[in-house]
């Protein structure tokens, strides 16, 4: 969880995947507690309302769901549903911006499927 | 909750008019940040906001009842000024550091003397030393130290951090965030130093030549700024319903920054370039010369 | 007032502060004219400090209370304003300490005085209201000259002392000439003693009350700039 934030993205959508990558990584296990909005806004120094805008999103999402009184826990299921969600958007984050790319440079499908297939290293 | 009004606050000094109508309100448990460049009227609102000075017209009033000279309001508020170097030695450059603290503790009333002992410690500050004769850094930490300690339902600092190294500002945001998490006091902040800041802000008030250009929660105000560049013609072409600032212009190619309205989406399918800004480039774009 | 007793320890810790001040000056100039009394040795010597040495008090503590009620207003004024007082009330604590401090040097002249028992001490306990007068007016004009500069600075203060000084000549010329009867004199020796130091006390009182009036409507507005 101890990321450094950057300035290329909002804050708060920062916190939201910084969240989601601990659960995908096991830093976070599903019913387990997750940071307050406090404790988030103290180590970041971040306004926790700035904290909360990412955790509700989460929230919104159905991968944090809120104990009244006690927390925000993690979703049975939410590390299925972010890889899901990640994968939808895989086209709109990675390809998308690839191939607009690939056309300004003028590079073919066809040299572009050989670097996809050459590329395991 | 309760409320800080200005209304119409209009400050004149000697035929100038520095603050032009001015409405404000701000609520409680937030951190704003009033950022704006030298001489925008930053201190002066502050004082006004305060009772330390006396605008020419308008009012302010704390849950409508007047501030100005009201003990039962300025109960409920603290503005720790930021202290000049250039204090007097017969004025209250004159004071040691331990007697302007005494003072701060007699009369502000909610004033919690072990967060302050706690904090001159860990600052080091010697309280033997007359506050003519501190450093910079030393001053910014008697501000800071009245302003935590106050405990006042309101705080305001002015340029808290003016003279602190790096590693003392990032102390100071974190101390700010220990203390706003378990309290939830007020605290309205000026800054020159806008990016370290801009993330401890809920609410960002931009002041440029005396008025308020904005009030907004930051991370909205940050979602709907985008930098937006490429060729001239491209560039205009999709900016054609939205509002930009600080045009920048090099040979064909052309940088511009928007603002979205409500409502307003991003230029599809256009050949530019869309980038996100930090708050910084924002301010200095809708402030910045030649706007 | 607000600050109840937290308030009233700063404040008296200032007045013990000023107080030994006070007595210091007035030790120092009492020590520098008194040397030629030692010869008399004794009781004799001890009769004559306690006779003359209030004299040498209230003269010290007029000095001092001139300083302090100027530095009242250029350094705690802004403090105590910026630290959430009211200009009224700011104002108001200053004079309150200048009169503790009248009070505090006037009593113990008087106590002095009356440990003393002798003919000269109690011409000097008579004479007290009139010191009272003199002190009064002493702080009058310090808080006259503390609240001008505050609020119109070096030059306003240079101003006003210039007026004065010109001012008081001119009175003193007119009067001279004969041309004013203000102030018979054979009218005061006619008076009985107490009278005397009654119309001293008031007019005392009357400038210091006038000058704390001109100082809260002067200081109304004040700004603070630190």
């Amino acid at each position: 969880m101890i990321e450094i934030l950057t300035q290329e993205k909002s804050i708060y959508i920062q916190i939201k995947e910084m969240i989601e990558n601990d659960i995908l990584r096991d830093i976070l296990l599903e019913e387990e507690r997750v940071s307050s909005t406090n404790e988030l806004a103290k180590l970041y120094a971040i306004n926790p309302a700035t904290a909360a805008k990412g955790v509700n999103l989460l929230v919104d999402e159905g991968i944090l769901y809120k104990k009244r009184g006690i927390g925000m826990f993690v979703t049975t299921g939410a590390k299925g549903k972010i890889m899901e969600k990640r994968k939808k958007h895989f086209y709109d984050d990675y390809v998308k911006s690839l191939l607009a790319e690939a056309v300004s440079l003028g590079i073919t499908k066809e040299e572009l499927i050989a670097m996809i297939e050459g590329g395991e290293d | 909750m309760s409320i800080l009004t200005g209304k119409g606050i209009t400050k004149v000094y000697g035929g100038n008019e520095v603050l032009h109508g001015i409405d404000l309100e701000l609520e409680s448990g937030k951190i704003y940040g009033l950022i704006g460049r030298n001489g925008a009227g930053k201190t002066t609102l502050l004082s006004i906001l305060t009772s330390h000075n006396s605008a020419t017209a308008g009012t302010v009033t704390f849950d409508g009842e007047p501030v100005w000279e009201n003990p039962k309001v300025l109960e409920h508020l603290c503005f720790a000024r930021e202290l000049n170097q250039m204090l007097g030695v017969s004025t209250t450059g004159a004071l040691k550091v331990k007697e302007y603290l005494r003072i701060a503790s007699v009369y502000l009333p909610h004033w919690n003397q072990e967060l302050a002992d706690r904090l001159i410690k860990e600052f080091g500050l010697e309280q033997k030393k007359r506050l003519n004769k501190l450093s910079k850094g030393m001053l910014s930490m008697v501000t800071i130290i009245v302003a935590l300690a106050s405990k006042a339902e309101f705080t305001f600092l002015d340029e808290p951090v003016a003279g602190l190294d790096v590693v003392a500002r990032e102390r100071f945001y974190q101390l700010l965030m220990e203390e706003y998490t378990q309290t939830g006091r007020t605290f309205v902040i000026s800054t020159h130093i806008i990016e370290e800041a801009a993330d401890v802000f809920e609410e960002v008030i931009m002041v440029d030549k005396g008025t308020v250009l904005l009030k907004e929660n930051t991370q909205d105000l940050l979602d709907r700024a985008y930098h937006i560049s490429g060729h001239k013609d491209e560039v205009e072409k999709a900016c054609s319903f939205l509002e930009t600032h600080h045009e920048e212009t090099l040979g064909r190619s052309k940088g511009v920054t928007v603002l979205l309205e409500p409502g307003q989406k991003l230029p599809e399918g256009c050949d530019i370039s869309i980038q996100k800004l930090n708050l910084q480039k924002v301010f200095v774009a809708l402030c910045g010369e030649g706007e | 007032m607000r600050s109840g007793w937290k308030a009233f320890r700063y404040w008296g810790n200032n007045w013990l502060e000023f107080m030994m001040y006070s007595l210091a000056a007035a030790l120092v100039m009492f020590l520098l004219e008194s040397t030629g009394m030692v010869n008399e040795g004794g009781n004799k010597f001890l009769q004559e400090v306690l006779d003359h040495f209030p004299y040498f008090l209230i003269a010290g503590g007029a000095i001092i209370l001139f300083m302090i009620g100027i530095s009242y207003f250029q350094v705690y004024f802004s403090v105590l304003v910026s630290m959430n007082c009211t200009r009224r009330s700011t104002v108001l604590r200053i004079l309150c300490s200048m009169v503790s401090l009248i009070l505090g040097i006037l009593a113990l002249c008087g106590v002095i005085w009356f440990i003393s028992g002798s003919e000269e001490a109690s011409q000097g306990l008579i004479w007290l209201p009139v010191a009272a007068g003199i002190l009064l007016s002493v702080a009058a004009s310090s808080i006259f000259l503390g609240t001008i500069m505050t609020r119109w600075g070096k030059i306003g203060a240079i101003i006003f002392v210039c007026i004065c000084l010109v001012g008081g000549f001119m009175l003193g010329v007119w009067m001279a000439t004969g041309e004013f009867e203000l102030f018979d004199g054979s009218f005061l020796q006619t008076m009985p003693g107490n009278l005397f130091g009654a119309v001293f006390v008031a007019l005392g009182f009357l400038m210091f009350v006038t000058a704390g009036i001109f100082s809260a409507v002067v200081l109304r507005k004040m700004e603070i700039r630190s």
